[in-house]
């Protein structure tokens, strides 16, 4: 099992990194300190998700933290031979705190089985922001849709209570995932969330989309994302635009 | 009150009805997005959207009834159906559903699940959802759990089909051909739906979520989600 602990304090005017624990092959790069925020990003030393891998991450922002957390490229998930990977994340942002976590875009190769438990506790004078983008599979190799399966389950806890879930599986095997309900066409899939965030910024971020189709709505609590294109990148950068509603730079 | 199979039956027929009077004719659920961008547009579309649908129903209202109907804690279930239903005309739909459906049963004859659910929504305990409030229904009048089940799936995509024949439009027998061989995966739907885990209720499909967001910017709307 890979661990990486992480907890963002407001310092004497900035957000600094006050306990950070990992594990091979996950570390995260020196942090970057911007204007309002500080940005992490998370490094794996590994070519990519093995069959066996649990990876375990906690992270924490302590009052008034502003903390964006990223990730390198993207996630390989490698073909499993019998029980695939998990990824466990417990997410905590306390009063005034802010988050961006971005994670990569997951590119599930053929016969792969991954499994991701986001839980997500935020308190009410929080900010949070989320994205997630998934791939059919290596589209030159032949493989869309050729991975076994996909789960990814994200929830977000305002004084317990659920406000937000976004819960996936996805077994090729089972349904015409290319067609109507599912990636419609694309190859991409996308979707995120956000709280605390201004409703009217984010959509005028979604009609900059023009290379696939985007759209949002009022969650629970919060606002909810759901983007399609054929690429990660269109995606990732709608998203990181929209995230960009929430800090200075 | 007891009842004899045959009533509890023909209680359920009339209480998932698409013509009881609770207004589940205004929501389409995002067919009317399907429709207006030519993604449904023929026999076969209309099959792909409704096999698709029907595969998305134990994780979804389905499997919220059926958890219901086996006595799961309400107040988790309608606390996980809010979070799930992120696209906001699917949960403002499936809560009205509710609010109509109660106060139609109360005004029939109350019972006593379907009471207490009440109370909680008027508390403010629970939002209130229509797949939560069928579930308990079927519990009170102790029907068998698979026909209740089985009848309220039938009643989603005959709505679902009906809707898309009305707005592409369709002959009349495609919509029914389509929905025929839907109907055929209704068994086993319900089935999965009495065993699915707590964490998988909520799972849809991107496609559909983001067709029911679209829904609210679409120049021409007929119906209100």
């Amino acid at each position: 099992m890979s661990i990486l602990k992480l907890t963002a304090e407001y310092k004497n005017g900035r957000t600094v990194i006050t306990n950070s624990e990992f594990t091979a092959p996950l570390k995260i790069a020196l942090p970057f300190y911007r204007t309002d925020h500080t940005e992490v990003m998370m490094m794996a030393a590994s070519a990519g998700i093995l069959e066996g891998d649990v990876y375990d991450m906690e992270i924490t922002i302590r009052e008034n933290a502003f903390l964006k957390f990223t990730g390198q490229s993207y996630t390989k998930v490698f073909k499993a031979d019998k029980t695939g990977a998990k990824q466990n994340v417990k997410i905590t942002v306390e009063k005034g705190g802010t988050l961006i976590y971005a994670p990569c875009p997951v590119i599930p190769f053929g016969g792969s089985i991954f499994d991701v438990r986001t839980e997500v506790d935020i308190h009410p004078h929080s900010r949070l922001a989320m994205t997630d983008i998934i791939s059919s599979g290596r589209a030159a190799m032949n493989e869309e849709f050729a991975f076994k399966s996909y789960r990814s389950r994200t929830v977000v806890c305002i004084d317990k209570k659920p406000v937000y879930l976004d819960n996936r599986r996805l077994v090729p095997d089972e349904i015409p995932l290319r067609g109507i309900g599912f990636f419609e066409g694309y190859t991409h899939a996308g979707s995120a969330y956000f709280y605390g965030a201004d409703k009217q910024a984010l959509e005028e971020t979604l009609s900059g989309y023009s290379s696939g189709e985007a759209a949002l709505s009022l969650a629970a609590a919060g606002i909810s994302v759901r983007a399609a294109g054929n690429g990660a990148d269109p995606i990732h950068r709608l998203f990181e635009t929209m995230t960009k509603t929430l800090s200075a730079d | 009150m007891p009842m004899n199979t045959d009533i509890k039956l023909i209680r359920l027929a009339q209480a998932l009805d698409p013509l009881f009077p609770i207004g589940s004719f205004t929501l389409s659920n995002g067919t009317e997005t399907y429709t207006s961008k030519n993604i449904v547009t023929d026999k076969a579309t209309l099959k792909a959207l409704l096999n698709a649908y029907v595969y998305t129903l134990p994780t979804g209202d389905l499997g919220f009834g059926a958890k219901a109907a086996l006595g799961e804690n309400i107040t988790l279930l309608d606390d996980i159906c809010a979070a799930s239903k992120s696209p906001y005309e699917l949960r403002d739909g499936s809560t009205k559903l509710c609010r109509r459906f109660i106060k139609a049963q109360a005004a029939l004859c109350p019972t006593p699940r379907l009471t207490d659910y009440s109370k909680r929504i008027e508390t403010g305990e629970c939002t209130g959802f229509h797949p939560i409030a069928v579930g308990l229904f079927i519990a009170d009048i102790e029907a068998d759990i698979r026909e209740g089940l089985s009848l309220y799936a039938y009643s989603l995509l005959s709505a679902m089909a009906n809707h898309a024949v009305k707005l592409v439009p369709l002959r009349q027998l495609d919509g029914q051909t389509a929905l025929y061989e839907a109907m055929e995966r209704i068994p086993e739907a319900a089935e999965k739906a009495l065993s699915v885990p707590i964490d998988d209720l909520g799972i849809s499909g991107s496609g559909f979520e983001l067709r029911s967001m679209q829904h609210e910017k679409l120049f021409t709307r007929i119906y209100i989600s």
